[in-house]
């Protein structure tokens, strides 16, 4: 192909891509004025949002789906609480309907923590986040495979994770007895690691229905002074300030200092002890692994401090040299 | 009277009105190109591996074209996050604030560390990549000292530089500095200090940004995961607003990976050993003592800072011995001081009009 004709079939391409672009982004903008608005005993304008996405995302430049991802998932959170208080309101045969929602949700709190059911939709999305914040992140770090999606934010069998594991990676010779026990020696890390984020997720759990408590106290502290709640809006932002004082006080305790720490150093021990693993694995077959990568680097570092201290040296001799020059 | 009163059909109608606040701000979003930061005109005057030095200027648009202060001023920004948070759009850029404030601008640039640069330590830092800025700032502009202001980390790395090199300093700027790293009201140090570091750095090498990202958002989780993004709903229908927190997103999400040794010993010496202030710090052939620390100080802090409490900042005046120290305080919070509308006519201004009373 000569030059000029790949240009032009850049430019076509280039066009042709736009044209889709602006088409589907035409029809994102369709169905965004086509949400109906549905009221009912039990609404679930939560799950309309989640359909609406679906069907957007599609269509989404890439640099705008992190941010849309993160406003869509809150919106979700709120229309959740949305939910929950119209129908409490709405099903009028609780006496207040405030307390009723209030007392729904440290139910939820302490029952969902307590059977470590698969999600975690009580705080208004809140909880959820820090659970899914953290796993996204250890899903992010490097060098050693993502948690399987069955397991996210639960208490998994470490036999059941250890299989995952050895399926996701099943490496030749992976079967022999020594590296069988390579593989057995994770056990007591993945289990001091599920110990460790129930550990942190409970202690969250807890400050989360201290946080709603002290939300009941203020709201009926406002009540004693003539005051009530009469937006949504008013009733988040009330909860959002008290939890994030409660939250201050708890971060600051020794109890959050242990479990933030146990977490962090069960995860990297693991995270550590699979990388051994594998890297046994990866000499059975003689291929490099990170520590002669990292010995390079090391090397090359040294070379370059080297590099650095010989230019200074050669700077300070011109320097002199030129002193010398400049008296002769 | 009860604590709660909203009829059902009120609630259906602040749902009503929340999505469609919602539909028509994404569309607004969808509109919107991608936001572009860093304004101000600068060119690149060096580069050792990834570390750049930045000249600023004005452009023909400016009131103020040349520098009236002929002590040239570096800016040296935390290796966490990315500097153009000083310069992020117009009418919000700390840097070009200093430009009009007579100052000849230079800032370090620390880049993108990757897997080669894990061995990378504090001493290459300072000792190496900061000091060949200055020596390069120097020899371009001709004077044989440097202005220096330091913001966050960037000022605890430009605490340790002018105790290390104090003959190279005219005057010392810090900004949000954390020095005391053992505050009561420190949330940072509080976890750090059951944190294995050297566990954490073993087994990672570089320390991934998310992780950094994920920590800093767990200060306030409930205002920055969650209320935040329910605010942004309620400005998407204004474009200019809406172009801000774009602006801001990219920059909180711009995380560059840290260096592995240099975040072992930034952790392990400032964090769980407070080594800076209890005159026990080692950097490559230096031991760093505030002391050495004579020349001119200001100490600007946030009153607001959550990142940096202000009892951490203002430690600093318990150990230089600097004749002549002084301290700004801004009514705001750790990001507030770069980029609101107050911080532009108060903070960069009186920097400026320090610097220039300090020849």
């Amino acid at each position: 192909m000569n030059t000029t004709g790949w240009q032009q079939d850049l430019l076509n391409t280039w066009l042709e891509t736009q044209k889709i672009w602006w088409e589907h982004t035409a029809q994102v903008l369709q169905t965004t004025t086509s949400l109906p608005i549905q009221v009912s005993n039990n609404p679930d304008w939560s799950k309309q949002i989640d359909q609406w996405w679906e069907s957007a995302i599609t269509y989404t430049p890439p640099h705008l789906q992190d941010v849309l991802n993160r406003v869509l998932s809150m919106s979700r959170s709120y229309l959740e609480l949305a939910e929950q208080i119209y129908t409490k309101v709405h099903n009028s045969d609780a006496a207040t309907p405030l307390e009723a929602w209030l007392v729904s949700m440290e139910q939820t709190f302490l029952t969902q923590w307590q059977q470590q059911k698969k999600s975690y939709s009580g705080g208004f999305g809140l909880a959820g986040s820090l659970f899914e914040g953290w796993h996204h992140l250890v899903n992010q770090l490097p060098g050693m495979p993502v948690m399987p999606a069955s397991m996210r934010g639960q208490t998994a069998n470490p036999q059941e994770w250890l299989n995952y594991w050895q399926k996701s990676l099943s490496i030749p010779n992976a079967s022999s007895l020594a590296q069988q026990q390579t593989w057995q020696a994770l056990l007591p890390l993945i289990n001091n690691y599920q110990t460790s984020l129930a550990a942190f997720m409970d202690a969250m759990a807890q400050q989360n229905l201290e946080a709603l408590q002290q939300l009941r106290a203020r709201l009926w502290h406002m009540a004693g002074e003539g005051r009530s709640i009469r937006h949504l809006r008013a009733l988040y932002d009330l909860w959002v300030t008290v939890s994030e004082e409660s939250y201050a006080r708890f971060a600051l305790s020794d109890q959050y200092q242990v479990v933030y720490g146990d977490l962090v150093n069960a995860h990297m021990a693991l995270r550590k002890g699979f990388g051994e693993a594998l890297t046994q694995h990866m000499h059975t077959l003689n291929l490099p692994v990170r520590s002669d990568l990292d010995e390079l680097y090391r090397k090359q570092h040294e070379l370059r401090r080297e590099n650095c201290a010989l230019r200074r040296q050669l700077a300070q001799l011109e320097r002199r040299l030129d002193a010398l020059n400049t008296q002769s | 009277m009860p604590p709660f009163q909203m009829p059902a059909e009120a609630i259906a109608d602040e749902v009503k009105n929340f999505q469609e606040k919602l539909m028509g701000g994404v569309s607004n979003l969808l509109d919107m190109p991608e936001v572009r930061v860093g304004i101000t005109p600068h060119e690149v005057v060096y580069q050792e591996d990834k570390v750049r030095l930045l000249h600023y200027y004005c452009d023909e648009t400016s009131a103020q074209a040349e520098p009236r202060n002929p002590i040239p001023l570096v800016v040296v920004y935390a290796l966490i996050n990315r500097p153009y948070m000083l310069d992020l759009q117009e009418g919000r850029s700390t840097l070009r604030c200093l430009l009009e404030a007579g100052q000849d601008v230079y800032l370090v640039d620390w880049g993108y560390p990757e897997a080669a640069e894990r061995f990378l330590t504090l001493d290459d830092y300072l000792n190496d990549y900061l000091d060949l800025c200055i020596d390069k700032v120097c020899e371009v502009t001709g004077s044989n000292q440097v202005n220096l202001l330091g913001i966050c980390q960037g000022g605890t790395f430009s605490l340790c530089y002018s105790a290390m090199h104090p003959e190279k300093i005219k005057n010392l700027v810090t900004m949000v500095t954390p020095v005391d790293f053992q505050t009561p009201d420190s949330h940072l140090s509080h976890w750090a200090q059951n944190v294995d570091i050297d566990l954490l750095v073993d087994t990672l090498g570089n320390i991934p940004g998310a992780l950094l990202n994920w920590t800093f958002l767990n200060l306030k989780p409930y205002q920055l995961m969650g209320q935040k993004y329910l605010n942004m709903v309620d400005m998407m229908s204004d474009k200019t607003l809406l172009q801000n927190f774009m602006r801001m997103e990219k920059w909180i999400f711009d995380s560059p990976d840290q260096a592995g040794e240099t975040f072992r010993q930034f952790i392990k010496d400032f964090y769980q050993a407070n080594r800076l202030i209890n005159n026990t710090l080692q950097i490559g052939d230096y031991q760093v003592d505030l002391a050495n620390i004579t020349m001119p100080v200001l100490n600007v802090y946030a009153e607001q800072d959550h990142l940096v409490p202000p009892s951490s900042s203002k430690a600093l005046k318990h150990y230089v011995k600097s004749d002549d120290y002084d301290e700004l305080v801004f009514q705001g919070g750790h990001i507030g001081i770069y980029v609101s509308g107050k911080a532009q006519k108060m903070i960069a201004p009186a920097i400026g009009a320090w610097l220039s009373e300090h020849p």
